[in-house]
Protein backbone atom coordinates (compact mmCIF):
# COMPACT_ATOMS: atom_id res chain seq x y z
CA UNK A 1 0.00 0.00 0.00
CA UNK A 2 2.52 2.27 1.10
CA UNK A 3 4.39 1.69 -2.40
CA UNK A 4 1.81 2.49 -4.39
CA UNK A 5 0.78 5.89 -2.71
CA UNK A 6 3.98 7.10 -2.87
CA UNK A 7 4.26 6.28 -6.73
CA UNK A 8 0.68 8.33 -6.89
CA UNK A 9 2.74 11.21 -5.18
CA UNK A 10 5.64 10.21 -7.86
CA UNK A 11 2.88 10.80 -11.12
CA UNK A 12 1.47 14.26 -9.30
CA UNK A 13 4.77 15.50 -8.85
CA UNK A 14 5.96 14.15 -12.70
CA UNK A 15 2.71 15.73 -13.90
CA UNK A 16 3.81 19.35 -11.98
CA UNK A 17 7.12 18.95 -13.51
CA UNK A 18 5.37 19.10 -17.37
CA UNK A 19 5.64 15.49 -17.83
CA UNK A 20 1.94 14.62 -19.44
CA UNK A 21 2.50 10.83 -19.63
CA UNK A 22 2.06 11.13 -15.74
CA UNK A 23 -1.43 12.23 -15.76
CA UNK A 24 -2.39 9.81 -18.45
CA UNK A 25 -0.75 6.81 -15.90
CA UNK A 26 -3.26 8.25 -12.99
CA UNK A 27 -6.10 8.31 -15.31
CA UNK A 28 -5.56 4.76 -16.01
CA UNK A 29 -4.60 4.07 -12.94
CA UNK A 30 -8.21 4.85 -11.26
CA UNK A 31 -10.40 4.55 -13.86
CA UNK A 32 -12.05 1.60 -13.07
CA UNK A 33 -13.24 2.51 -9.28
CA UNK A 34 -13.54 5.94 -10.08
CA UNK A 35 -15.94 5.32 -12.82
CA UNK A 36 -17.69 2.21 -11.46
CA UNK A 37 -18.30 5.25 -8.70
CA UNK A 38 -20.37 7.69 -11.03
CA UNK A 39 -21.75 4.68 -12.96
CA UNK A 40 -23.98 4.27 -10.23
CA UNK A 41 -24.23 7.46 -8.27
CA UNK A 42 -25.27 10.00 -11.23
CA UNK A 43 -27.73 9.01 -14.05
CA UNK A 44 -26.57 6.81 -17.16
CA UNK A 45 -26.77 9.44 -19.28
CA UNK A 46 -24.61 11.88 -16.88
CA UNK A 47 -21.40 9.41 -15.90
CA UNK A 48 -19.62 9.81 -18.98
CA UNK A 49 -19.44 14.19 -18.35
CA UNK A 50 -19.62 13.83 -14.64
CA UNK A 51 -16.44 11.44 -14.84
CA UNK A 52 -14.55 14.20 -17.46
CA UNK A 53 -15.66 16.82 -15.30
CA UNK A 54 -13.99 15.16 -12.59
CA UNK A 55 -10.51 14.99 -14.42
CA UNK A 56 -11.04 18.61 -14.95
CA UNK A 57 -11.33 19.94 -11.76
CA UNK A 58 -8.56 17.83 -10.43
CA UNK A 59 -6.29 19.31 -13.34
CA UNK A 60 -7.53 22.61 -12.01
CA UNK A 61 -6.42 21.80 -8.74
CA UNK A 62 -3.66 19.51 -9.23
CA UNK A 63 -1.19 22.97 -8.15
CA UNK A 64 -2.93 22.80 -4.67
CA UNK A 65 -3.39 19.68 -4.24
CA UNK A 66 -1.69 18.04 -1.08
CA UNK A 67 -3.00 14.50 0.02
CA UNK A 68 -1.81 11.21 -0.53
CA UNK A 69 -4.50 9.97 -1.41
CA UNK A 70 -5.54 11.11 -5.08
CA UNK A 71 -8.23 8.26 -5.21
CA UNK A 72 -10.18 9.66 -2.02
CA UNK A 73 -9.59 13.46 -3.25
CA UNK A 74 -11.16 12.41 -6.94
CA UNK A 75 -13.95 10.45 -4.99
CA UNK A 76 -15.08 13.60 -3.49
CA UNK A 77 -14.92 16.12 -6.56
CA UNK A 78 -16.77 13.55 -8.34
CA UNK A 79 -19.65 13.04 -5.17
CA UNK A 80 -19.71 17.20 -5.25
CA UNK A 81 -20.47 16.80 -9.31
CA UNK A 82 -23.17 14.42 -8.67
CA UNK A 83 -24.84 16.70 -5.75
CA UNK A 84 -24.83 19.63 -7.69
CA UNK A 85 -26.07 18.06 -10.74
CA UNK A 86 -28.96 16.89 -8.84
CA UNK A 87 -29.47 19.99 -7.44
CA UNK A 88 -29.33 21.86 -10.34
CA UNK A 89 -32.23 19.49 -11.69
CA UNK A 90 -34.25 20.11 -8.73
CA UNK A 91 -34.08 16.43 -7.49
CA UNK A 92 -31.82 17.04 -4.84
CA UNK A 93 -32.20 15.34 -0.86
CA UNK A 94 -31.30 16.19 2.34
CA UNK A 95 -27.54 14.27 2.76
CA UNK A 96 -28.78 12.53 5.61
CA UNK A 97 -31.15 10.64 3.88
CA UNK A 98 -31.88 7.01 4.96
CA UNK A 99 -34.95 6.70 3.17
CA UNK A 100 -34.82 4.04 0.14
CA UNK A 101 -37.77 6.77 -1.52
CA UNK A 102 -35.87 9.86 -1.25
CA UNK A 103 -32.61 9.61 -2.70
CA UNK A 104 -30.43 10.77 -5.99
CA UNK A 105 -31.46 9.98 -9.67
CA UNK A 106 -29.66 6.70 -10.06
CA UNK A 107 -28.22 5.26 -12.59
CA UNK A 108 -31.11 2.89 -13.19
CA UNK A 109 -30.41 0.47 -16.38
CA UNK A 110 -32.67 1.16 -19.74
CA UNK A 111 -33.99 -1.38 -21.58
CA UNK A 112 -31.43 -1.05 -24.01
CA UNK A 113 -28.74 -1.84 -20.92
CA UNK A 114 -30.48 -4.46 -19.75
CA UNK A 115 -30.45 -6.05 -23.43
CA UNK A 116 -27.23 -5.36 -23.62
CA UNK A 117 -25.70 -6.82 -20.14
CA UNK A 118 -26.09 -10.00 -18.15
CA UNK A 119 -29.06 -10.55 -16.38
CA UNK A 120 -26.95 -11.35 -13.66
CA UNK A 121 -24.88 -7.76 -13.72
CA UNK A 122 -28.51 -6.35 -14.12
CA UNK A 123 -30.44 -7.70 -11.08
CA UNK A 124 -26.59 -7.06 -9.19
CA UNK A 125 -26.81 -2.99 -10.50
CA UNK A 126 -30.90 -2.67 -9.52
CA UNK A 127 -29.47 -4.00 -6.09
CA UNK A 128 -27.30 -1.61 -5.18
CA UNK A 129 -29.04 0.91 -7.11
CA UNK A 130 -31.91 0.66 -5.13
CA UNK A 131 -29.76 1.26 -1.92
CA UNK A 132 -30.30 4.90 0.08
CA UNK A 133 -28.07 6.85 -1.26
CA UNK A 134 -25.29 7.31 1.92
CA UNK A 135 -25.35 3.46 2.16
CA UNK A 136 -24.85 3.50 -1.87
CA UNK A 137 -22.70 5.92 -1.61
CA UNK A 138 -20.34 4.07 1.37
CA UNK A 139 -20.59 0.67 -0.12
CA UNK A 140 -19.08 1.88 -3.95
CA UNK A 141 -16.23 4.20 -2.26
CA UNK A 142 -15.49 0.36 -0.38
CA UNK A 143 -15.79 -1.93 -2.70
CA UNK A 144 -14.86 0.47 -6.18
CA UNK A 145 -12.41 2.58 -4.49
CA UNK A 146 -11.20 -0.07 -1.76
CA UNK A 147 -11.48 3.27 0.39
CA UNK A 148 -10.17 2.42 4.48
CA UNK A 149 -13.96 3.30 6.81
CA UNK A 150 -11.93 6.07 8.23
CA UNK A 151 -11.27 8.03 4.71
CA UNK A 152 -15.06 7.18 4.10
CA UNK A 153 -15.76 8.92 7.03
CA UNK A 154 -13.63 11.87 6.06
CA UNK A 155 -15.92 12.36 2.98
CA UNK A 156 -19.28 11.68 4.07
CA UNK A 157 -18.33 14.05 7.22
CA UNK A 158 -19.74 11.05 9.48
CA UNK A 159 -18.32 9.31 12.29
CA UNK A 160 -16.38 6.04 11.66
CA UNK A 161 -19.47 4.52 13.15
CA UNK A 162 -22.38 5.72 10.79
CA UNK A 163 -19.94 4.77 8.19
CA UNK A 164 -19.89 1.31 9.62
CA UNK A 165 -23.39 1.44 10.44
CA UNK A 166 -24.28 2.28 6.46
CA UNK A 167 -21.89 -0.34 5.02
CA UNK A 168 -23.65 -2.49 7.33
CA UNK A 169 -27.29 -1.44 5.94
CA UNK A 170 -26.21 -1.90 2.60
CA UNK A 171 -24.84 -5.83 2.91
CA UNK A 172 -27.81 -6.65 4.61
CA UNK A 173 -30.06 -5.26 1.92
CA UNK A 174 -27.96 -6.57 -0.96
CA UNK A 175 -27.67 -9.80 0.57
CA UNK A 176 -31.25 -10.11 0.79
CA UNK A 177 -32.14 -9.22 -2.55
CA UNK A 178 -29.24 -11.20 -4.11
CA UNK A 179 -28.99 -14.53 -1.67
CA UNK A 180 -30.44 -16.49 -4.23
CA UNK A 181 -27.95 -15.10 -6.67
CA UNK A 182 -25.11 -15.78 -5.28
CA UNK A 183 -26.03 -18.75 -4.02
CA UNK A 184 -26.44 -19.84 -7.48
CA UNK A 185 -22.84 -19.19 -8.40
CA UNK A 186 -21.56 -20.43 -5.93
CA UNK A 187 -22.80 -23.80 -6.43
CA UNK B 1 -13.90 -1.83 20.71
CA UNK B 2 -12.40 -5.42 22.30
CA UNK B 3 -14.53 -5.40 25.53
CA UNK B 4 -17.66 -5.19 23.01
CA UNK B 5 -19.05 -9.51 22.30
CA UNK B 6 -22.22 -8.75 20.60
CA UNK B 7 -22.82 -10.22 17.78
CA UNK B 8 -23.53 -7.29 15.95
CA UNK B 9 -20.37 -5.22 17.40
CA UNK B 10 -18.85 -8.33 15.62
CA UNK B 11 -20.15 -7.46 12.38
CA UNK B 12 -18.17 -4.11 12.69
CA UNK B 13 -15.55 -5.74 13.27
CA UNK B 14 -15.67 -7.80 10.06
CA UNK B 15 -15.76 -4.81 8.43
CA UNK B 16 -12.83 -3.30 9.76
CA UNK B 17 -11.34 -6.50 9.53
CA UNK B 18 -11.74 -6.45 5.61
CA UNK B 19 -10.57 -3.28 5.01
CA UNK B 20 -7.28 -3.78 7.31
CA UNK B 21 -8.33 -1.32 10.20
CA UNK B 22 -8.34 -3.88 12.77
CA UNK B 23 -6.40 -3.76 15.80
CA UNK B 24 -4.27 -6.80 16.69
CA UNK B 25 -6.37 -6.76 20.22
CA UNK B 26 -9.76 -6.68 17.83
CA UNK B 27 -8.62 -8.58 15.20
CA UNK B 28 -7.84 -11.79 18.14
CA UNK B 29 -11.55 -10.83 19.70
CA UNK B 30 -13.27 -11.50 16.37
CA UNK B 31 -11.23 -14.95 15.69
CA UNK B 32 -12.44 -16.34 18.74
CA UNK B 33 -15.86 -15.04 18.23
CA UNK B 34 -16.25 -16.66 14.88
CA UNK B 35 -15.02 -19.97 16.39
CA UNK B 36 -17.90 -19.62 18.32
CA UNK B 37 -20.37 -18.44 16.29
CA UNK B 38 -21.78 -19.71 13.38
CA UNK B 39 -24.44 -17.21 12.71
CA UNK B 40 -21.80 -14.49 12.35
CA UNK B 41 -19.41 -17.45 10.49
CA UNK B 42 -22.17 -17.63 7.98
CA UNK B 43 -22.97 -13.77 7.49
CA UNK B 44 -19.06 -13.11 7.29
CA UNK B 45 -18.81 -16.27 4.71
CA UNK B 46 -22.19 -14.70 2.73
CA UNK B 47 -20.60 -10.92 2.46
CA UNK B 48 -16.95 -12.21 1.00
CA UNK B 49 -19.36 -13.96 -1.82
CA UNK B 50 -21.69 -11.05 -1.99
CA UNK B 51 -18.33 -8.65 -2.53
CA UNK B 52 -16.77 -11.00 -5.21
CA UNK B 53 -19.92 -10.98 -7.30
CA UNK B 54 -20.63 -7.34 -7.36
CA UNK B 55 -16.84 -6.57 -8.29
CA UNK B 56 -16.93 -9.48 -11.07
CA UNK B 57 -20.14 -8.02 -12.58
CA UNK B 58 -19.12 -4.18 -13.25
CA UNK B 59 -21.67 -1.44 -15.82
CA UNK B 60 -19.63 -0.37 -18.63
CA UNK B 61 -16.37 1.05 -19.01
CA UNK B 62 -15.11 4.16 -18.52
CA UNK B 63 -15.08 6.80 -21.79
CA UNK B 64 -11.32 7.57 -22.82
CA UNK B 65 -9.89 10.47 -21.81
CA UNK B 66 -7.21 12.21 -24.14
CA UNK B 67 -5.07 14.37 -21.32
CA UNK B 68 -4.39 17.14 -24.04
CA UNK B 69 -8.46 17.17 -23.86
CA UNK B 70 -8.28 17.61 -20.41
CA UNK B 71 -5.95 19.95 -20.04
CA UNK B 72 -7.21 22.50 -22.66
CA UNK B 73 -11.07 22.54 -20.83
CA UNK B 74 -9.46 23.18 -17.84
CA UNK B 75 -7.45 26.30 -19.40
CA UNK B 76 -10.50 27.56 -20.68
CA UNK B 77 -12.53 27.15 -17.44
CA UNK B 78 -9.75 29.07 -16.09
CA UNK B 79 -9.87 31.66 -18.90
CA UNK B 80 -13.96 31.99 -18.20
CA UNK B 81 -13.20 32.33 -14.67
CA UNK B 82 -10.43 34.72 -14.36
CA UNK B 83 -11.72 37.20 -17.02
CA UNK B 84 -15.01 38.00 -15.30
CA UNK B 85 -12.77 38.36 -12.12
CA UNK B 86 -10.35 40.96 -13.53
CA UNK B 87 -13.26 42.79 -15.37
CA UNK B 88 -14.78 43.23 -11.47
CA UNK B 89 -11.56 43.86 -9.85
CA UNK B 90 -11.00 46.82 -12.77
CA UNK B 91 -14.75 48.36 -11.92
CA UNK B 92 -13.82 47.83 -7.73
CA UNK B 93 -10.66 50.13 -8.50
CA UNK B 94 -12.04 52.73 -11.01
CA UNK B 95 -14.97 53.04 -8.42
CA UNK B 96 -12.59 53.64 -5.91
CA UNK B 97 -10.69 55.95 -7.35
CA UNK B 98 -13.59 57.76 -8.29
CA UNK B 99 -14.31 57.79 -4.68
CA UNK B 100 -11.23 58.99 -3.53
CA UNK B 101 -10.76 61.64 -6.03
CA UNK B 102 -14.01 63.11 -5.03
CA UNK B 103 -12.33 63.96 -1.64
CA UNK B 104 -9.33 65.39 -3.56
CA UNK B 105 -11.38 67.72 -6.04
CA UNK B 106 -11.34 70.49 -3.20
CA UNK B 107 -8.30 70.07 -2.54
CA UNK B 108 -7.37 71.16 -6.28
CA UNK B 109 -9.26 74.03 -6.18
CA UNK B 110 -12.56 72.38 -7.78
CA UNK B 111 -15.14 72.40 -5.56
CA UNK B 112 -16.92 68.70 -5.63
CA UNK B 113 -20.69 68.20 -4.54
CA UNK B 114 -21.19 69.02 -0.76
CA UNK B 115 -21.53 65.83 0.66
CA UNK B 116 -22.05 66.94 4.41
CA UNK B 117 -24.63 69.22 3.36
CA UNK B 118 -26.09 66.23 1.28
CA UNK B 119 -26.13 63.91 4.49
CA UNK B 120 -27.45 66.85 6.54
CA UNK B 121 -30.46 67.38 4.19
CA UNK B 122 -31.16 63.68 3.93
CA UNK B 123 -31.29 63.57 7.47
CA UNK B 124 -33.67 66.38 8.09
CA UNK B 125 -35.63 65.31 5.31
CA UNK B 126 -35.72 61.84 6.45
CA UNK B 127 -37.43 63.46 10.33
CA UNK B 128 -39.55 65.55 8.21
CA UNK B 129 -40.97 62.53 6.98
CA UNK B 130 -41.32 60.68 9.87
CA UNK B 131 -43.10 63.54 10.96
CA UNK B 132 -45.39 63.91 8.98
CA UNK B 133 -47.15 61.12 8.70
CA UNK B 134 -50.98 60.70 9.11
CA UNK B 135 -51.39 60.81 12.67
CA UNK B 136 -53.18 58.11 14.51
CA UNK B 137 -54.64 59.54 17.19
CA UNK B 138 -56.09 63.28 18.39
CA UNK B 139 -53.01 64.37 20.93
CA UNK B 140 -50.80 63.50 17.51
CA UNK B 141 -53.21 65.27 14.99
CA UNK B 142 -53.02 68.57 17.69
CA UNK B 143 -49.24 68.26 17.34
CA UNK B 144 -48.85 67.82 13.87
CA UNK B 145 -51.63 70.86 12.92
CA UNK B 146 -49.74 73.24 15.49
CA UNK B 147 -46.25 72.11 13.51
CA UNK B 148 -47.65 72.89 10.18
CA UNK B 149 -46.04 76.57 9.70
CA UNK B 150 -43.04 74.89 10.46
CA UNK B 151 -43.00 72.83 6.98
CA UNK B 152 -42.99 75.72 5.42
CA UNK B 153 -39.77 77.46 7.04
CA UNK B 154 -38.55 73.91 6.75
CA UNK B 155 -38.56 74.08 2.68
CA UNK B 156 -36.68 77.53 2.22
CA UNK B 157 -34.31 75.64 5.59
CA UNK B 158 -33.74 72.80 2.69
CA UNK B 159 -33.42 75.44 -0.10
CA UNK B 160 -30.38 77.20 1.96
CA UNK B 161 -28.65 73.82 2.27
CA UNK B 162 -29.11 73.11 -1.35
CA UNK B 163 -27.08 76.32 -1.56
CA UNK B 164 -30.12 77.59 -4.03
CA UNK B 165 -31.10 80.11 -1.66
CA UNK B 166 -28.43 82.48 0.78
CA UNK B 167 -29.49 82.50 4.86
CA UNK B 168 -30.37 86.51 3.87
CA UNK B 169 -32.43 85.98 1.32
CA UNK B 170 -34.75 83.72 3.23
CA UNK B 171 -37.66 85.71 3.06
CA UNK B 172 -40.49 85.41 5.20
CA UNK B 173 -43.46 85.11 3.08
CA UNK B 174 -46.49 87.03 3.56
CA UNK B 175 -49.52 83.80 4.76
CA UNK B 176 -52.11 86.14 3.23
CA UNK B 177 -50.89 87.29 0.24
CA UNK B 178 -47.32 85.08 -1.03
CA UNK B 179 -47.44 86.56 -4.61
CA UNK B 180 -47.32 90.07 -3.39
CA UNK B 181 -43.83 89.68 -1.17
CA UNK B 182 -40.96 91.09 -3.47
CA UNK B 183 -37.87 88.15 -4.02
CA UNK B 184 -40.04 85.73 -2.23
CA UNK B 185 -39.84 82.22 -3.85
CA UNK B 186 -43.69 80.54 -4.32
CA UNK B 187 -45.19 78.69 -1.08
CA UNK B 188 -44.10 75.08 -0.75
CA UNK B 189 -47.53 73.30 -1.35
CA UNK B 190 -48.41 70.71 1.43
CA UNK B 191 -49.02 67.40 0.46
CA UNK B 192 -52.82 65.74 1.31
CA UNK B 193 -50.70 63.40 3.66
CA UNK B 194 -49.73 65.96 6.06
CA UNK B 195 -52.90 66.72 6.62
CA UNK B 196 -53.95 65.34 10.10
CA UNK B 197 -56.40 63.24 9.71
CA UNK B 198 -58.73 64.57 12.19
CA UNK B 199 -58.75 67.42 10.71
CA UNK B 200 -60.04 66.66 7.15
CA UNK B 201 -62.69 64.78 8.79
Amino acid sequence: MADRESTDAELLAAYRTGKKDALGELITRYERPLYAFILRMASPSDADDVYQETWVRAIRALGTFDDRKPLSWLFRIARNLVVDRSRRSHRWVPLESESGEDRWPSGRPGPAEQAAGTDLGVRIRQAVDELPRDQREVFLMRTEGDLSFKEIARLQQVSINTALARMQYALDKLRTKLKDTFEEETR
Amino acid sequence: MSSVKTCEAIRRLMLLADSGELEAEDRQALAGHLDSCAPCRRIQDENRQLLALVRTHRGRTAPALSVAALEGKAKRRLLLFRVPMMVCAVAALFLALLGSGQRLLPLIGIEGPSAPARSALLDEWQFWMVSSLTPQNESTAATAFESEWNQRDFARHLLVLEGLLPDEEATVIDEEYPESTPGALPPITLRGCNTPALLRS
